[in-house]
């Protein structure tokens, strides 16, 4: 007699970093977590929504956990068992930027990755800019690394080394302007050929390739003059929309804050 | 063209937590039972969605320009308490303890979804003790981070008016266990104790 296997369910455990909750029914929550052995899950809390014994505030957002759940592979939502707070950030709550910059960060990941791709190197980048949220020295233009080094490590890197046209390598005495549909910059001789240029200071191209580089933890030592942050914000901004076709609504409510 | 029945039962799923089957036995019953019973309830249901709006001072649902809190003399309106949603105003109600009065944000800034202070009721709540001074704010949105993040942006707009912002205690329920609570509720214990013997 042949029967049909019963599908496999795993019970697996791995650190994440709660991205957002949503409610689900009457009583569960959907809670999406960038986990550092998975990726970006989304699971069912069951009696999430009625109750906090089982789950306590550790499904709040920047929280980061030890998650333990279990995957009934290809079959719907992983359903999350239990959780483990190993670091809660509840400060970010006392500043309302804070809160407004950080989820923007969430957002970015929850958008940018694709469910169930392992991208331990994101997990690091997102637990330690949110733990630099709490921090006094956190600023917002920080977030201009955070955005380049996790479109980066996606394979949304912009190019900032060579000329996207010619490939000719940056050159400081020439004048660069950034093309969002190239995804790089173009050279004094290339601008003729290509349409809706932004401008990009060499200050600026040169502390984004800085950043690039750099360890982590020392991203928040760089300093940008309030020019160069904004035109690094709206060649970013502007970058990432021609990727994900909208702006992130986090972003709109940061307007409302300024 | 859906026939009647499968017409109610797709208006009932869409309910919060109707789903197809729990649909289709309400329409069911809803056609067997009494036609009286059922007309009431069409009745109802109309009666609400026509008369009820928002209370102008406080947001809350009203069948006049004012709910029935705010046009109530008795009340202190000298106080008044912040709450996320009608829901949670209906919760202090019930407590039978709070005669203050209240201000309904409808929802709490959530950046994810797009929610931010525009999309809530704090410009009128800053506007309305701008206009009519109170001795003290109460802040009880929830004790989530955008619920406190929500309390301290209401606080920060109200700094300047010099008016007393108060926010509600968070901590241990009663009945738990301190040994099961977890450390932001132990912290906000701990933050939000009291004298016992002043
Ligand atoms: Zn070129
Ligand atoms: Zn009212």
């Amino acid at each position: 007699m042949s029967s049909v296997p019963t599908v496999l369910m795993r019970h697996l455990c791995s650190q994440a970093v709660v991205l957002r909750t949503f409610d689900f029914g009457e009583s569960d929550k959907i809670v999406s977590l960038f986990t550092e052995e998975f990726g970006r899950l989304r699971l069912i809390a069951k009696g999430a929504k009625r109750s906090r014994k089982r789950f306590g505030s550790g499904l709040e957002p920047f929280t980061h956990i030890e998650a333990f759940f279990a995957d009934r592979e290809y079959r719907g939502l992983a359903r999350l068992e239990r959780c483990h707070i190993i670091a809660a950030f509840p400060q970010i709550a006392d500043d309302v930027r804070r809160v407004v910059c950080g989820t923007y960060m969430l957002e970015l990941v929850d958008t940018l990755t694709p469910e169930r791709e392992r991208h331990p190197e994101v997990f690091l980048l997102l637990l330690f800019f949110v733990s630099l949220l709490i921090h006094e020295a956190f600023r917002e233009e920080m977030l201009r690394f955070f955005e380049l080094r996790l479109f980066a490590m996606l394979g949304y890197q912009p190019q900032l080394m060579r000329c996207v046209i010619c490939r000719a390598a940056f050159q400081v005495q020439h004048h660069y302007k950034f093309s969002v549909k190239r995804g790089g910059i173009v050279c004094p001789a290339c601008q003729d050929r290509v349409a809706e240029l932004l401008p990009l200071s060499n200050g600026t191209i040169r502390l984004f390739q800085q950043a690039m580089r750099m360890d982590i933890p020392k991203l928040p030592r760089l300093v940008f003059s309030p020019a160069e942050h904004e035109e690094g914000r709206l060649m970013l901004t502007k970058f990432l929309e021609y990727h994900i076709g909208r702006l992130p609504r986090s972003l709109m409510v940061m307007e409302q804050l300024a | 063209m859906l026939d009647p029945i499968q017409r109610l039962i797709a208006s009932l799923a869409t309910l919060p937590g109707i789903g197809e089957k729990s649909a289709t036995r309400l329409a069911l019953y809803l056609i067997n039972c009494p036609r009286e019973k059922a007309l009431e309830l069409s009745h109802a249901i109309a009666d609400a969605r026509e008369k009820i709006r928002l209370c102008a001072r406080c947001f809350n649902y009203a069948e006049q320009e004012l709910c029935q809190i705010c046009a109530n003399p008795s009340r202190d309106g000298s106080v008044v308490c912040v709450v996320e949603t009608p829901g949670d105003l209906l919760s202090i109600e019930r407590t039978g303890w709070f005669r203050g009065t209240y201000h309904v944000l409808h929802g709490c800034i959530m950046p994810f979804d797009g929610i931010g202070p525009e999309q809530l009721h704090i410009a009128e709540l800053c506007e309305r003790i701008k206009k009519n001074p109170v001795a003290e704010v109460i802040i009880a949105t929830n004790p989530t981070t955008h619920g406190n993040a929500t309390a301290a942006y209401i606080a920060d707009q109200l700094k300047e008016s010099g008016i007393r912002v108060t926010r509600i205690a968070q901590g241990i329920a009663p009945g738990s266990d301190i040994g099961y609570a977890d450390q932001i509720t132990l912290k906000n214990a701990l933050e939000g104790r009291r004298d016992m013997n002043r």
